[in-house]
Protein backbone atom coordinates (compact mmCIF):
# COMPACT_ATOMS: atom_id res chain seq x y z
CA UNK A 1 0.00 0.00 0.00
CA UNK A 2 0.83 3.22 -0.67
CA UNK A 3 0.03 6.52 1.05
CA UNK A 4 0.73 9.34 -0.96
CA UNK A 5 2.03 12.96 0.78
CA UNK A 6 -1.24 14.81 1.19
CA UNK A 7 -2.42 11.32 3.21
CA UNK A 8 0.10 11.49 5.85
CA UNK A 9 -2.45 13.51 8.22
CA UNK A 10 -4.44 10.22 8.15
CA UNK A 11 -1.24 7.64 8.83
CA UNK A 12 -2.01 6.87 12.34
CA UNK A 13 -6.02 6.38 11.34
CA UNK A 14 -4.98 4.30 8.10
CA UNK A 15 -2.66 2.14 10.06
CA UNK A 16 -5.31 1.64 12.82
CA UNK A 17 -7.84 0.65 10.41
CA UNK A 18 -5.30 -2.09 8.72
CA UNK A 19 -4.64 -3.23 12.48
CA UNK A 20 -8.35 -4.04 12.91
CA UNK A 21 -8.24 -6.45 10.31
CA UNK A 22 -7.66 -9.48 11.84
CA UNK A 23 -6.44 -11.65 8.28
CA UNK A 24 -3.77 -8.28 7.74
CA UNK A 25 -0.78 -8.03 9.02
CA UNK A 26 1.93 -5.10 8.82
CA UNK A 27 4.96 -6.36 7.93
CA UNK A 28 7.13 -3.40 6.99
CA UNK A 29 6.92 0.20 6.92
CA UNK A 30 9.18 2.90 4.63
CA UNK A 31 9.03 6.58 4.50
CA UNK A 32 10.57 7.72 1.63
CA UNK A 33 10.82 11.67 1.55
CA UNK A 34 11.97 14.20 -1.13
CA UNK A 35 10.66 12.10 -3.63
CA UNK A 36 10.35 12.65 -7.59
CA UNK A 37 6.40 12.03 -7.19
CA UNK A 38 6.16 12.37 -10.68
CA UNK A 39 9.12 9.69 -11.79
CA UNK A 40 7.92 6.98 -8.70
CA UNK A 41 4.44 7.48 -10.12
CA UNK A 42 5.63 6.35 -13.37
CA UNK A 43 7.09 3.49 -12.04
CA UNK A 44 4.72 2.02 -9.71
CA UNK A 45 1.93 2.69 -12.41
CA UNK A 46 4.32 0.99 -15.15
CA UNK A 47 3.07 -2.23 -13.65
CA UNK A 48 -0.37 -1.57 -13.10
CA UNK A 49 -3.25 -3.59 -15.34
CA UNK A 50 -4.79 -0.73 -17.00
CA UNK A 51 -2.83 1.15 -19.85
CA UNK A 52 -1.26 3.96 -18.79
CA UNK A 53 -2.98 6.26 -21.09
CA UNK A 54 -5.84 5.57 -19.56
CA UNK A 55 -4.62 6.22 -15.75
CA UNK A 56 -2.85 9.49 -17.34
CA UNK A 57 -5.83 11.50 -16.03
CA UNK A 58 -6.75 9.44 -12.78
CA UNK A 59 -2.99 10.56 -11.25
CA UNK A 60 -2.08 13.88 -12.54
CA UNK A 61 -3.18 15.42 -9.41
CA UNK A 62 -0.51 13.16 -7.95
CA UNK A 63 2.25 15.33 -9.02
CA UNK A 64 1.13 18.45 -6.97
CA UNK A 65 1.22 16.17 -4.02
CA UNK A 66 3.95 16.57 -1.22
CA UNK A 67 7.17 14.55 -1.85
CA UNK A 68 6.81 11.72 0.35
CA UNK A 69 5.20 8.97 0.23
CA UNK A 70 4.69 6.37 2.93
CA UNK A 71 5.08 2.55 1.82
CA UNK A 72 3.45 0.36 3.94
CA UNK A 73 3.44 -3.94 3.18
CA UNK A 74 0.84 -6.17 4.28
CA UNK A 75 0.53 -9.92 5.01
CA UNK A 76 -2.67 -10.18 3.69
CA UNK A 77 -4.10 -14.08 5.06
CA UNK A 78 -7.38 -13.83 3.39
CA UNK A 79 -6.80 -12.07 0.13
CA UNK A 80 -10.08 -13.74 -1.65
CA UNK A 81 -7.85 -12.98 -5.21
CA UNK A 82 -10.07 -12.93 -8.15
CA UNK A 83 -10.59 -11.86 -11.53
CA UNK A 84 -12.17 -8.34 -11.52
CA UNK A 85 -13.23 -5.75 -14.42
CA UNK A 86 -13.74 -6.49 -18.16
CA UNK A 87 -12.57 -7.25 -21.51
CA UNK A 88 -9.15 -5.47 -21.61
CA UNK A 89 -9.65 -4.31 -17.84
CA UNK A 90 -9.54 -7.88 -17.03
CA UNK A 91 -7.11 -8.13 -14.52
CA UNK A 92 -6.41 -10.54 -10.98
CA UNK A 93 -7.57 -8.67 -8.31
CA UNK A 94 -7.58 -9.45 -3.75
CA UNK A 95 -11.28 -8.46 -2.82
CA UNK A 96 -10.28 -7.74 0.83
CA UNK A 97 -8.20 -5.25 -0.14
CA UNK A 98 -10.21 -3.70 -2.57
CA UNK A 99 -12.43 -3.25 0.16
CA UNK A 100 -10.27 -1.70 2.01
CA UNK A 101 -8.65 0.83 -0.11
CA UNK A 102 -12.02 1.76 -1.46
CA UNK A 103 -13.23 2.68 2.59
CA UNK A 104 -10.20 4.10 2.91
CA UNK A 105 -10.53 6.45 0.62
CA UNK A 106 -13.81 7.18 1.01
CA UNK A 107 -13.27 7.82 4.68
CA UNK A 108 -10.07 10.46 4.00
CA UNK A 109 -9.90 11.18 0.20
CA UNK A 110 -10.35 15.29 -0.01
CA UNK A 111 -13.63 16.74 -0.13
CA UNK A 112 -15.01 18.71 -3.39
CA UNK A 113 -17.92 19.91 -0.83
CA UNK A 114 -19.15 18.26 2.00
CA UNK A 115 -21.13 15.49 -0.21
CA UNK A 116 -18.76 14.83 -2.78
CA UNK A 117 -15.36 13.12 -2.44
CA UNK A 118 -12.86 14.25 -4.71
CA UNK A 119 -10.88 11.73 -6.73
CA UNK A 120 -7.68 12.34 -5.39
CA UNK A 121 -6.86 9.18 -3.73
CA UNK A 122 -4.49 9.04 -0.37
CA UNK A 123 -3.90 5.97 -1.02
CA UNK A 124 -2.58 3.10 -3.80
CA UNK A 125 -2.89 -0.46 -3.47
CA UNK A 126 -1.14 -3.28 -5.30
CA UNK A 127 -3.85 -5.50 -6.41
CA UNK A 128 -1.90 -8.87 -6.14
CA UNK A 129 1.33 -10.28 -5.11
CA UNK A 130 3.02 -9.91 -8.69
CA UNK A 131 2.21 -5.94 -8.14
CA UNK A 132 3.65 -5.90 -4.61
CA UNK A 133 6.82 -7.47 -5.71
CA UNK A 134 7.30 -5.11 -8.15
CA UNK A 135 7.15 -2.58 -5.92
CA UNK A 136 9.51 -4.33 -3.60
CA UNK A 137 12.13 -4.50 -6.69
CA UNK A 138 11.70 -0.60 -7.20
CA UNK A 139 12.54 -0.05 -3.31
CA UNK A 140 15.60 -2.32 -3.62
CA UNK A 141 14.16 -5.54 -2.34
CA UNK A 142 16.24 -8.03 -4.54
CA UNK A 143 14.73 -11.18 -3.08
CA UNK A 144 10.88 -9.56 -3.68
CA UNK A 145 8.51 -10.99 -1.53
CA UNK A 146 11.02 -13.41 0.29
CA UNK A 147 12.69 -10.60 1.92
CA UNK A 148 10.03 -10.21 3.74
CA UNK A 149 9.09 -13.93 4.32
CA UNK A 150 12.39 -15.22 5.24
CA UNK A 151 11.32 -18.18 7.16
CA UNK A 152 13.54 -20.38 6.30
CA UNK A 153 14.92 -20.30 10.19
CA UNK A 154 14.33 -22.55 13.08
CA UNK A 155 13.15 -19.86 15.94
CA UNK A 156 10.84 -17.30 14.90
CA UNK A 157 11.95 -14.25 14.15
CA UNK A 158 10.92 -11.08 12.63
CA UNK A 159 12.22 -10.91 8.80
CA UNK A 160 15.09 -8.78 8.97
CA UNK A 161 16.84 -10.95 10.67
CA UNK A 162 18.94 -13.85 9.31
CA UNK A 163 19.00 -17.27 11.79
CA UNK A 164 22.94 -17.66 12.17
CA UNK A 165 24.20 -21.19 11.38
CA UNK A 166 25.26 -20.72 15.11
CA UNK A 167 23.06 -20.51 18.04
CA UNK A 168 22.18 -21.10 21.58
CA UNK A 169 19.58 -20.58 24.11
CA UNK A 170 21.09 -19.19 27.65
CA UNK A 171 20.04 -18.22 30.60
CA UNK A 172 21.49 -14.82 31.18
CA UNK A 173 21.46 -11.69 33.80
CA UNK A 174 18.98 -9.15 32.26
CA UNK A 175 21.72 -6.26 33.23
CA UNK A 176 23.64 -7.53 30.69
CA UNK A 177 22.07 -6.95 27.57
CA UNK A 178 22.27 -3.81 26.28
CA UNK A 179 20.06 -1.87 23.22
CA UNK A 180 19.99 0.32 20.50
CA UNK A 181 18.12 3.18 20.12
CA UNK A 182 17.70 6.27 17.89
CA UNK A 183 18.99 9.62 19.37
CA UNK A 184 19.21 13.11 17.87
CA UNK A 185 22.37 15.12 17.83
CA UNK A 186 23.03 18.49 16.49
CA UNK A 187 19.65 17.31 14.64
CA UNK A 188 20.94 14.22 13.29
CA UNK A 189 19.86 11.04 13.86
CA UNK A 190 21.91 7.89 14.84
CA UNK A 191 21.74 5.14 16.55
CA UNK A 192 23.24 4.45 20.03
CA UNK A 193 23.90 1.68 22.23
CA UNK A 194 22.70 1.83 25.77
CA UNK A 195 21.31 -0.01 28.30
CA UNK A 196 17.30 -1.14 28.81
CA UNK A 197 16.85 1.00 31.16
CA UNK A 198 17.62 4.44 29.46
CA UNK A 199 15.82 3.19 26.10
CA UNK A 200 12.12 4.49 25.23
CA UNK A 201 11.35 1.84 25.43
CA UNK A 202 11.32 1.41 29.42
CA UNK A 203 10.96 5.01 29.38
CA UNK A 204 7.64 4.49 28.68
CA UNK A 205 6.73 3.45 32.21
CA UNK A 206 6.90 6.98 33.07
CA UNK A 207 6.08 8.95 30.28
CA UNK A 208 3.92 7.18 27.31
CA UNK A 209 4.48 10.97 25.15
CA UNK A 210 8.22 9.90 24.47
CA UNK A 211 7.40 6.67 23.03
CA UNK A 212 5.09 8.06 21.49
CA UNK A 213 7.12 10.62 19.88
CA UNK A 214 9.60 8.22 19.28
CA UNK A 215 7.22 6.28 17.12
CA UNK A 216 6.04 9.53 15.06
CA UNK A 217 9.35 10.86 14.34
CA UNK A 218 11.12 7.76 13.12
CA UNK A 219 8.18 5.23 11.80
CA UNK A 220 8.92 4.62 8.30
CA UNK A 221 12.60 5.57 8.67
CA UNK A 222 14.71 4.00 11.65
CA UNK A 223 11.84 2.02 12.82
CA UNK A 224 10.19 -0.05 10.35
CA UNK A 225 8.34 -2.40 12.23
CA UNK A 226 4.68 -1.87 13.08
CA UNK A 227 5.28 -0.45 16.90
CA UNK A 228 2.60 1.22 18.53
CA UNK A 229 0.80 2.43 21.47
CA UNK A 230 -1.87 0.35 21.86
CA UNK A 231 0.10 -3.04 21.06
CA UNK A 232 2.76 -1.90 23.59
CA UNK A 233 0.53 -1.52 26.42
CA UNK A 234 -1.39 -4.95 25.83
CA UNK A 235 2.20 -6.48 25.76
CA UNK A 236 2.86 -4.61 29.07
CA UNK A 237 -0.76 -6.52 30.09
CA UNK A 238 -0.38 -9.69 28.93
CA UNK A 239 3.51 -10.47 28.25
CA UNK A 240 3.93 -14.29 29.42
CA UNK A 241 7.25 -14.81 28.35
CA UNK A 242 7.97 -17.76 26.48
CA UNK A 243 4.92 -19.39 27.77
CA UNK A 244 1.93 -21.01 25.77
CA UNK A 245 1.90 -20.10 22.44
CA UNK A 246 4.80 -17.80 22.54
CA UNK A 247 7.15 -20.77 24.02
CA UNK A 248 9.27 -19.92 20.87
CA UNK A 249 9.82 -16.58 20.95
CA UNK A 250 12.73 -15.83 22.24
CA UNK A 251 14.56 -12.34 22.79
CA UNK A 252 17.07 -12.59 20.34
CA UNK A 253 21.02 -11.10 20.77
CA UNK A 254 24.13 -11.06 19.78
CA UNK A 255 27.41 -10.87 21.25
CA UNK A 256 29.94 -8.13 20.64
CA UNK A 257 33.47 -8.06 21.17
CA UNK A 258 33.48 -7.01 25.19
CA UNK A 259 31.17 -10.26 25.22
CA UNK A 260 27.85 -7.45 25.86
CA UNK A 261 24.50 -8.61 24.90
CA UNK A 262 22.68 -6.30 22.13
CA UNK A 263 19.02 -7.21 21.68
CA UNK A 264 18.54 -7.68 17.79
CA UNK A 265 14.47 -8.67 18.53
CA UNK A 266 12.73 -8.23 21.74
CA UNK A 267 13.74 -4.67 23.26
CA UNK A 268 9.93 -4.29 24.18
CA UNK A 269 9.74 -7.57 25.93
CA UNK A 270 12.98 -7.32 27.65
CA UNK A 271 12.05 -3.77 28.79
CA UNK A 272 8.81 -5.32 30.77
CA UNK A 273 10.67 -7.85 32.13
CA UNK A 274 13.05 -5.53 33.47
CA UNK A 275 10.21 -3.49 34.91
CA UNK A 276 8.48 -6.74 36.45
CA UNK A 277 12.04 -7.15 38.42
CA UNK A 278 13.38 -10.21 36.69
CA UNK A 279 17.10 -10.74 37.10
CA UNK A 280 17.57 -13.66 34.49
CA UNK A 281 16.38 -14.62 31.34
CA UNK A 282 16.06 -16.56 28.40
CA UNK A 283 17.52 -15.57 25.86
CA UNK A 284 18.48 -16.66 21.67
CA UNK A 285 21.92 -15.67 21.11
CA UNK A 286 23.00 -15.53 17.60
CA UNK A 287 26.43 -16.46 17.72
CA UNK A 288 29.41 -14.12 15.20
CA UNK B 1 22.68 -32.09 42.64
CA UNK B 2 20.53 -34.78 40.92
CA UNK B 3 21.49 -34.63 36.98
CA UNK B 4 18.93 -33.45 34.73
CA UNK B 5 17.43 -36.44 32.70
CA UNK B 6 15.94 -35.71 29.22
CA UNK B 7 11.94 -36.92 29.37
CA UNK B 8 12.05 -38.41 26.29
CA UNK B 9 8.34 -39.29 26.60
CA UNK B 10 6.78 -35.64 26.36
CA UNK B 11 9.46 -34.82 23.73
CA UNK B 12 8.05 -37.72 21.34
CA UNK B 13 4.75 -36.85 22.28
CA UNK B 14 5.43 -33.15 20.70
CA UNK B 15 7.01 -34.65 17.33
CA UNK B 16 3.84 -37.61 17.11
CA UNK B 17 2.78 -35.77 13.96
CA UNK B 18 5.51 -35.02 12.55
CA UNK B 19 7.61 -37.22 9.50
CA UNK B 20 10.22 -38.17 11.12
CA UNK B 21 12.54 -41.11 12.00
CA UNK B 22 14.92 -42.32 14.81
CA UNK B 23 17.99 -44.83 13.01
CA UNK B 24 20.12 -46.85 15.25
CA UNK B 25 18.31 -46.28 18.41
CA UNK B 26 20.30 -47.36 21.42
CA UNK B 27 18.95 -50.40 22.95
CA UNK B 28 19.10 -48.80 25.81
CA UNK B 29 16.91 -45.92 25.02
CA UNK B 30 15.48 -43.94 26.86
CA UNK B 31 18.22 -44.63 29.20
CA UNK B 32 21.63 -42.67 28.63
CA UNK B 33 25.14 -41.61 29.40
CA UNK B 34 26.15 -38.28 29.02
CA UNK B 35 27.62 -37.07 25.82
CA UNK B 36 25.55 -39.69 23.80
CA UNK B 37 23.21 -38.48 20.50
CA UNK B 38 19.93 -39.57 18.96
CA UNK B 39 20.07 -39.80 15.21
CA UNK B 40 16.99 -38.33 13.18
CA UNK B 41 15.90 -38.16 9.81
CA UNK B 42 13.34 -36.18 8.31
CA UNK B 43 11.87 -33.75 5.42
CA UNK B 44 11.68 -30.17 7.15
CA UNK B 45 14.71 -29.70 9.78
CA UNK B 46 13.84 -26.78 11.17
CA UNK B 47 10.42 -28.01 11.79
CA UNK B 48 11.73 -31.04 13.90
CA UNK B 49 14.23 -28.91 15.47
CA UNK B 50 12.13 -26.29 16.52
CA UNK B 51 10.00 -28.66 18.26
CA UNK B 52 13.09 -30.07 20.04
CA UNK B 53 14.93 -26.49 20.85
CA UNK B 54 11.43 -25.60 22.29
CA UNK B 55 10.99 -28.60 24.51
CA UNK B 56 14.75 -28.60 25.62
CA UNK B 57 14.41 -24.36 26.05
CA UNK B 58 12.82 -25.56 29.88
CA UNK B 59 15.81 -27.13 30.92
CA UNK B 60 18.03 -24.20 30.38
CA UNK B 61 19.16 -22.75 33.60
CA UNK B 62 22.41 -21.43 35.14
CA UNK B 63 24.31 -25.03 34.04
CA UNK B 64 22.43 -26.04 30.78
CA UNK B 65 22.01 -24.16 27.72
CA UNK B 66 21.26 -25.57 24.49
CA UNK B 67 23.70 -24.25 21.55
CA UNK B 68 22.25 -25.12 17.73
CA UNK B 69 24.82 -25.52 14.88
CA UNK B 70 23.40 -25.54 11.32
CA UNK B 71 25.03 -27.41 8.20
CA UNK B 72 24.22 -28.25 4.86
CA UNK B 73 21.20 -30.89 5.03
CA UNK B 74 22.22 -31.50 8.79
CA UNK B 75 21.54 -29.52 12.17
CA UNK B 76 23.31 -30.51 15.90
CA UNK B 77 21.05 -29.23 18.89
CA UNK B 78 22.98 -29.96 21.80
CA UNK B 79 21.75 -30.05 25.11
CA UNK B 80 25.13 -28.67 26.90
CA UNK B 81 26.16 -29.09 30.77
CA UNK B 82 28.73 -27.33 31.60
CA UNK B 83 30.81 -26.75 28.67
CA UNK B 84 30.32 -30.54 28.09
CA UNK B 85 27.85 -32.36 25.71
CA UNK B 86 24.73 -33.84 27.85
CA UNK B 87 22.75 -35.03 24.51
CA UNK B 88 22.80 -34.69 21.11
CA UNK B 89 20.23 -34.44 18.40
CA UNK B 90 21.59 -34.88 15.46
CA UNK B 91 18.92 -33.97 12.87
CA UNK B 92 19.43 -34.45 8.57
CA UNK B 93 16.93 -34.10 5.99
CA UNK B 94 19.44 -35.97 3.39
CA UNK B 95 21.99 -38.92 3.48
CA UNK B 96 25.39 -37.99 3.21
CA UNK B 97 27.25 -38.17 0.51
CA UNK B 98 28.80 -41.55 0.74
CA UNK B 99 32.20 -42.18 -0.90
CA UNK B 100 31.81 -46.04 -0.63
CA UNK B 101 28.54 -47.03 -1.68
CA UNK B 102 25.46 -45.30 -4.00
CA UNK B 103 22.34 -44.93 -2.17
CA UNK B 104 19.33 -44.01 -4.73
CA UNK B 105 18.42 -40.38 -3.59
CA UNK B 106 14.70 -41.46 -3.39
CA UNK B 107 15.73 -44.15 -0.42
CA UNK B 108 15.69 -41.42 1.93
CA UNK B 109 11.84 -40.94 1.72
CA UNK B 110 11.27 -44.63 1.66
CA UNK B 111 13.02 -44.66 5.02
CA UNK B 112 10.48 -42.09 6.42
CA UNK B 113 7.48 -43.18 4.97
CA UNK B 114 8.07 -46.88 5.98
CA UNK B 115 9.09 -46.01 9.73
CA UNK B 116 7.25 -47.76 12.13
CA UNK B 117 5.54 -46.25 16.05
CA UNK B 118 7.86 -48.33 18.24
CA UNK B 119 6.71 -48.44 21.84
CA UNK B 120 9.43 -48.00 24.64
CA UNK B 121 8.14 -47.71 28.17
CA UNK B 122 5.60 -45.09 27.54
CA UNK B 123 7.36 -43.40 24.49
CA UNK B 124 5.66 -43.93 21.13
CA UNK B 125 8.24 -43.16 18.74
CA UNK B 126 9.00 -43.64 15.28
CA UNK B 127 11.96 -45.80 13.82
CA UNK B 128 12.62 -47.44 10.56
CA UNK B 129 11.00 -50.80 9.00
CA UNK B 130 12.84 -53.81 9.89
CA UNK B 131 14.73 -53.97 7.02
CA UNK B 132 15.67 -50.30 6.41
CA UNK B 133 17.17 -50.71 9.95
CA UNK B 134 19.63 -53.03 8.86
CA UNK B 135 19.95 -51.36 5.07
CA UNK B 136 21.09 -48.50 7.37
CA UNK B 137 23.25 -50.24 9.35
CA UNK B 138 24.78 -51.72 6.47
CA UNK B 139 25.68 -48.38 4.82
CA UNK B 140 27.24 -46.87 8.03
CA UNK B 141 29.47 -50.35 8.11
CA UNK B 142 30.42 -50.14 4.47
CA UNK B 143 31.39 -46.32 4.74
CA UNK B 144 32.96 -46.22 7.72
CA UNK B 145 34.66 -49.23 9.01
CA UNK B 146 38.04 -48.84 7.14
CA UNK B 147 38.44 -45.78 9.58
CA UNK B 148 36.28 -46.44 12.31
CA UNK B 149 36.51 -50.41 13.04
CA UNK B 150 33.96 -50.50 15.55
CA UNK B 151 31.41 -50.22 13.35
CA UNK B 152 31.53 -53.95 12.67
CA UNK B 153 29.10 -54.08 15.26
CA UNK B 154 26.60 -52.93 12.39
CA UNK B 155 27.37 -56.48 10.68
CA UNK B 156 27.29 -58.51 14.18
CA UNK B 157 23.58 -56.66 14.75
CA UNK B 158 22.46 -57.54 11.09
CA UNK B 159 23.75 -61.24 11.26
CA UNK B 160 22.62 -61.81 14.94
CA UNK B 161 18.91 -60.98 13.01
CA UNK B 162 19.20 -62.46 9.79
CA UNK B 163 20.31 -66.40 10.22
CA UNK B 164 21.08 -69.04 7.78
CA UNK B 165 19.25 -68.88 4.55
CA UNK B 166 15.91 -67.67 5.47
CA UNK B 167 13.36 -65.72 3.51
CA UNK B 168 14.11 -62.38 5.22
CA UNK B 169 17.91 -62.52 4.57
CA UNK B 170 16.81 -62.90 0.52
CA UNK B 171 14.53 -59.79 1.26
CA UNK B 172 16.99 -57.75 2.39
CA UNK B 173 19.47 -58.50 0.16
CA UNK B 174 16.46 -57.93 -2.96
CA UNK B 175 16.29 -54.39 -1.24
CA UNK B 176 19.81 -53.60 -0.46
CA UNK B 177 20.44 -54.25 -4.33
CA UNK B 178 17.56 -52.34 -5.54
CA UNK B 179 18.42 -49.51 -3.42
CA UNK B 180 22.34 -49.23 -3.36
CA UNK B 181 25.05 -50.15 -5.32
CA UNK B 182 28.79 -49.67 -4.91
CA UNK B 183 30.61 -47.23 -6.93
CA UNK B 184 31.53 -48.01 -10.30
CA UNK B 185 34.13 -45.34 -10.93
CA UNK B 186 37.56 -46.27 -9.78
CA UNK B 187 37.68 -45.50 -6.11
CA UNK B 188 41.94 -45.85 -6.15
CA UNK B 189 44.47 -44.44 -7.80
CA UNK B 190 47.49 -45.96 -9.15
CA UNK B 191 50.07 -45.23 -6.48
CA UNK B 192 53.50 -43.18 -6.85
CA UNK B 193 55.92 -41.62 -4.06
CA UNK B 194 53.97 -38.44 -4.47
CA UNK B 195 50.60 -39.86 -3.37
CA UNK B 196 51.75 -42.47 -0.71
CA UNK B 197 53.43 -39.61 1.07
CA UNK B 198 49.96 -37.24 1.17
CA UNK B 199 48.18 -40.67 2.18
CA UNK B 200 50.35 -40.98 4.84
CA UNK B 201 50.01 -37.28 6.05
CA UNK B 202 46.44 -37.60 5.71
CA UNK B 203 46.61 -40.81 7.76
CA UNK B 204 48.39 -39.13 10.69
CA UNK B 205 46.46 -36.25 10.48
CA UNK B 206 43.21 -38.23 11.13
CA UNK B 207 44.71 -39.86 13.76
CA UNK B 208 45.63 -36.67 16.02
CA UNK B 209 41.69 -35.69 14.86
CA UNK B 210 40.47 -38.70 16.63
CA UNK B 211 42.88 -38.73 19.33
CA UNK B 212 41.80 -35.05 19.98
CA UNK B 213 38.49 -36.10 19.68
CA UNK B 214 38.29 -39.08 22.16
CA UNK B 215 40.61 -36.90 24.98
CA UNK B 216 38.35 -34.18 24.85
CA UNK B 217 34.79 -36.55 24.51
CA UNK B 218 36.43 -39.78 26.92
CA UNK B 219 39.32 -38.18 28.69
CA UNK B 220 42.98 -39.79 28.83
CA UNK B 221 42.76 -42.65 30.70
CA UNK B 222 40.27 -44.10 27.22
CA UNK B 223 42.53 -42.68 25.06
CA UNK B 224 45.32 -44.71 26.48
CA UNK B 225 43.22 -47.52 26.39
CA UNK B 226 42.25 -47.71 23.18
CA UNK B 227 46.11 -46.63 21.90
CA UNK B 228 46.89 -49.90 23.34
CA UNK B 229 44.21 -51.80 22.13
CA UNK B 230 45.41 -51.07 18.84
CA UNK B 231 48.76 -51.45 19.41
CA UNK B 232 48.02 -54.69 20.31
CA UNK B 233 45.95 -55.73 17.24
Amino acid sequence: MVIWGHGFIFLEEILNELRLINSFKIIKIIKKTNVNIKKLVNKIYSYDYAPKYHLKSKIHYLKFTPPQVFFIFIKNNDPQEDYHGEKKFRHIESRTMRNFKNRIRQKFNPRINEKMQSNDHIIHTTDSEAQTEHLLYLLGFKNGIQSLINNDKILPTPHYLNEPAKFSIQFVPLDNIYCNNVVLVNNSAYIKKMPIYDSVQYKFFNDKKIYEKYLSDYRGTFLTQDYNLSSYSKLIQNLNYLKGKFQKNFITVKTNLKNELFILDGLHRASILLKRGEKKIKVCIYET
Amino acid sequence: MKLKKINFEELFLKLQNKNYTIIKLDPKFPDYIEGQDLDILCYDINDISNVIVSFLSDYVDDNFKIFVLKYKNKTHVDLINNKKIHFRFDIIDKFPQYKKIEIKNSYFDVVIENSKFKHINNIKIKTPDYYDEFMLRYFEYIEYYSSVPDKIKHVDYINSHLRGDSQEKKFFFDRLYHFSSLPQKYHYKKQNINLKLLNLIEYFFDLIKKSFLVIKNDGLFVFFKKVFNFLKN
